[in-house]
C-alpha cells in the first residue's frame, strides 16, 4: 500500500519566545490524492500548521513525514528542495511576483525543481503546460500577457493554484485561499482545484474558516477538535 | 543561477529608482577614478618635469632645493657656480652633453633663465619629449629671446615682440635693462612643467645687460650702447647651475660622487627624478586628502542603495515568503537581494567607467590647453582595477546587510506573510 502523503504523529510545536505550544496533534494523516479540509478560526494555528507540514518550521517535538520520509531527518535545504519537488502552495492573496508574467508565474516551481520541469514538460514545453493549466482553470489567452497586478483576485488565485499544480506535485497545501473571493466565487474555485488536483494526482490540504465549502471535501477536520495545545 | 534571473527581473520592475542608484554609484565611481588619473597624471608629469637628465648640479645644499630653483625657478640658489667649474664638467669624458642655465632676472613677473641653444635640443620633459616650437626658432642673436608658451599667452606676445628684462625675481623692478631690448624669436609649445612659464636668452644676452652693472646696479654715469656691450659680453663669470646628460647611466652615481667631492668648489649633483619623487612625497597631503574625498563620495553613493535595499526589503518580505513556499532555501533568498546590490554596483562601477571615458575624450584637449596637463586616454591602470574591485566589495557588503536581513526574515516568517 503507497504511504499517507503526510502523516503526523505526537506533534508539538511552540512558536519562539511564546510561553506555551500553539499545536499539539496526537495523529493526523492524508491519504494519496485526499481532499482534506481542515477548519479552524483564525489565530488556532492552521498556517502553523501548514508551516509544519511544508517543512517550514521544524516541530518541538513529534514527526512529520511526508511521502513517507520524515522531514525531521532531513537538512535545511534538502527540506526546501523536498518541498519545491513534492508540494504546491497556495496563500490567501497577494501569491505573485508583480514582477513576472502570467506564465513566468505559475513556471516558477520549475526554477526550483528539476522535477516539477521534468514532469511540466514530460508533454513538450513547459510553457505549453503552463498554458494548458491556465485555460483549464479559465485564464484565457487574452490575459496571459497582461501584467499580474491587473488582474482581478479572483483571476489571481487561478493563476496561483496552477502555479501550485505545474509539474504534479503529490501534495498541494491552500491556506485560505478563498477567503478574499466573493462568495458565489468560491465554490467555482474548489471545484476548479478540485478537478486540476485530481487530474494532476495530487492530494489537497485545505485550510479554512468558511464552512460552507467544508461539505464538499472528502473529509473534513476541526483543528480545535484534534489539537491538545488549543 | 534561477535566483539571478529573478533578481535581475525584480531590479527591472523597479527600474526608475534602480537607475537613480545607479547613476549615484556610476558618478562616484567616475568622481573616484577620475582624481585618481589626475592625481596619477599630475604626478607623472611633476615628476616629470624634466626627464633625460641624469644630473643636475648647483651650488651646494640639499637636492630639493636644487630642483626647485633650477627646475620649477622657486626660491633663490644658495650661490652661483664658477664658470671654469662647469667648463671643466662639461668636459668630462663621461658627459655627453650640459646645458647651463643662469638665472636672477625677470620679465612681468616672468622669469628669464640664460641658457646656451642645447637647451632646445636636449632639454627632455614627460616620456623624454623634447621642446617644440609653436612659432619661430631658438634665439641666435644676443637680444633675442624665446618664450614659454603660458608666458607668450597671457602677456598676448607674438614673434618679434619687443622685451625689456628687470633686473632680479620679482613681479616690480626698478632696475630694467630699458637700453637692451631683446626681440622674441620663438614661442614655444605647451609643456605642462615650468618652462611654459618662462623666457630663455643666451648666457651671452644674460653678460651683455649686465656689462657695466656692479653689485646688482648699474654704475651711475656708465652708459654702455647694445651692440658694444654684446661684443664685450664673451663668457659669464658663473652660472646658476647646469643639466647633465650622461653618455652611459651606469656612470651616474660616479660622476654625482666625483661632482660632490669637488675641490675647487663646493657643489651638488642632484638625481632630478630621485628629487623629484621626494618633492611630490612633501605635497602628498593634499592628494590622500582628494582621494579620501572621492571614496566619501563612494561610500555616499552605496549608501544610497543600501537605503533603497533597506526600504524595499520590507515590501519584499511577501515576495520572500512566496520564494520560501516554491522550495526557495535561505540561502537563495541571501543571493537575491546581494545579486541586485552586486548587479547595482557592476553597473555602476561600469557606467562610471564609461563616463570617465567619454568625459577624458571630451575635456582631453581643454586641459591640456589650460593646465598644460596632457591626460592620456589609457586602458585602467592596474591602481584603478583595484579601486574598482574595492568598490564592487563594498557593494558587496553594502548588499549584505540587506540580504542577511532577508535571510534571517525568511528562517523567521517561513511562509507566513507579514506584511
Amino acid at each position: 500500500m503507497e504511504p499517507p502523503v503526510v502523516d503526523l504523529t505526537g506533534l508539538a510545536f511552540t512558536w519562539r519566545g511564546a510561553a506555551k505550544p500553539i499545536l499539539s496533534i496526537a495523529r493526523l494523516s492524508l491519504a494519496p490524492a485526499e481532499r482534506m479540509f481542515v477548519k479552524g478560526p483564525s489565530g488556532s494555528g492552521k498556517s502553523t500548521l501548514l508551516g509544519l507540514v511544508a517543512g517550514v518550521n521544524v516541530p518541538d517535538s513529534g514527526s512529520v513525514r511526508v511521502l513517507g520520509q520524515s522531514l525531521g531527518g532531513m537538512g535545511g535545504s534538502a527540506r526546501d528542495r523536498f518541498r519545491a519537488d513534492h508540494m504546491g502552495v497556495i496563500f490567501q492573496q497577494f501569491n505573485l511576483l508583480p514582477y513576472l508574467s502570467v506564465v513566468e508565474n505559475v513556471l516558477l516551481p520549475c526554477r526550483f525543481s528539476r522535477r516539477r520541469l521534468a514532469k511540466a514538460s514530460a508533454q513538450g514545453d513547459a510553457k505549453l503546460e503552463a498554458e494548458r493549466l491556465l485555460e483549464h482553470l479559465d485564464i484565457g489567452q487574452g490575459i496571459l500577457h497582461q501584467r499580474v497586478s491587473e488582474l482581478s483576485v479572483g483571476q489571481q488565485q487561478r493563476v496561483a493554484a496552477a502555479r501550485a499544480l505545474i509539474g504534479g506535485p503529490e501534495l498541494v497545501i491552500a491556506d485560505e485561499p478563498t477567503s478574499s473571493l466573493d462568495a458565489d466565487r468560491r465554490r467555482a474555485f474548489v471545484e476548479l482545484l478540485f478537478r486540476e488536483c485530481r487530474e494532476a494526482g495530487s492530494a489537497l490540504m485545505f485550510v479554512s474558516h468558511d464552512s460552507t465549502l467544508e461539505p464538499l471535501f472528502d473529509r473534513s477536520v476541526h483543528l480545535d477538535e484534534i489539537n491538545g495545545a488549543g | 543561477m534561477a535566483v539571478l534571473t529573478l533578481a535581475w527581473k525584480s531590479l527591472l520592475n523597479r527600474r526608475f529608482t534602480a537607475l537613480l542608484t545607479l547613476l549615484s554609484i556610476a558618478l562616484s565611481c567616475a568622481l573616484l577614478l577620475g582624481v585618481e588619473r589626475i592625481r596619477h597624471e599630475t604626478r607623472q608629469a611633476f615628476t616629470q618635469s624634466v626627464s633625460g637628465t641624469d644630473l643636475v648640479v648647483g651650488a651646494r645644499s640639499g637636492a630639493v632645493n636644487l630642483l626647485l630653483y633650477a627646475v620649477f625657478h622657486i626660491g633663490n640658489p644658495t650661490n652661483n657656480i664658477s664658470w671654469q667649474s662647469y667648463r671643466e664638467i662639461a668636459a668630462h669624458p663621461k658627459v655627453d652633453w650640459t646645458i647651463p642655465i643662469s638665472l636672477g632676472d625677470s620679465h612681468r613677473g616672468y622669469r628669464v633663465v640664460g641658457t646656451s641653444p642645447d637647451f632646445f635640443t636636449y632639454y627632455k620633459y614627460g616620456a623624454k619629449q623634447p621642446l617644440d616650437f609653436a612659432y619661430g626658432k631658438p634665439f641666435e642673436g644676443v637680444y633675442e629671446a624665446v618664450a614659454g608658451s603660458e608666458a607668450a599667452a597671457s602677456l598676448g606676445y607674438a614673434l618679434d615682440q619687443e622685451i625689456v628684462i628687470a633686473h632680479g625675481a620679482g613681479n616690480v623692478s626698478f632696475a630694467e635693462h630699458g637700453d637692451k631690448p631683446f626681440r622674441l624669436a620663438g614661442i614655444l609649445a605647451p609643456t605642462g612643467t615650468p618652462v611654459d612659464r618662462s623666457l630663455f636668452v643666451s648666457l651671452q644676452g644674460i653678460t651683455a645687460i649686465h656689462v657695466g652693472w656692479q653689485g646688482g646696479a648699474p654704475v651711475p654715469g656708465l652708459k654702455i650702447p647694445a651692440s658694444a656691450a654684446a661684443k664685450l659680453a664673451k663668457e659669464p663669470s658663473d652660472i646658476t647651475a647646469f643639466f647633465v646628460g650622461l653618455k652611459s647611466k651606469l656612470a651616474t652615481f660616479n660622476l654625482q660622487r666625483h661632482i660632490n667631492q669637488y675641490l675647487q668648489e663646493p657643489l651638488t649633483a642632484a638625481l632630478p627624478g630621485v628629487a623629484l619623487e621626494e618633492l611630490w612625497g612633501m605635497m602628498a597631503l593634499a592628494e590622500k586628502a582628494l582621494m579620501a574625498m572621492s571614496f566619501m563620495v563612494v561610500l555616499v553613493g552605496l549608501t544610497g542603495m543600501l537605503s533603497l535595499m533597506l526600504s524595499a526589503l520590507n515590501e519584499r518580505r511577501r515576495e520572500m515568503a512566496i520564494l520560501r513556499a516554491l522550495g526557495a532555501n535561505p540561502w537563495q533568498i541571501l543571493l537575491l537581494v546581494v545579486g541586485e546590490s552586486l548587479f547595482l554596483t557592476l553597473s555602476g562601477i561600469l557606467a562610471g567607467l564609461l563616463l570617465l571615458y567619454a568625459l577624458l575624450w571630451q575635456a582631453q584637449p581643454l586641459i591640456q590647453n589650460r593646465l598644460g596637463l596632457f591626460l592620456p586616454i589609457n586602458p585602467p591602470s592596474s591602481t584603478e582595477v583595484m579601486l574598482m574591485g574595492a568598490v564592487l566589495l563594498a557593494g558587496l557588503l553594502a548588499g549584505l546587510v540587506p540580504g542577511l536581513r532577508a535571510y534571517f526574515y525568511s528562517l523567521a516568517d517561513g511562509m507566513n506573510i507579514r506584511v
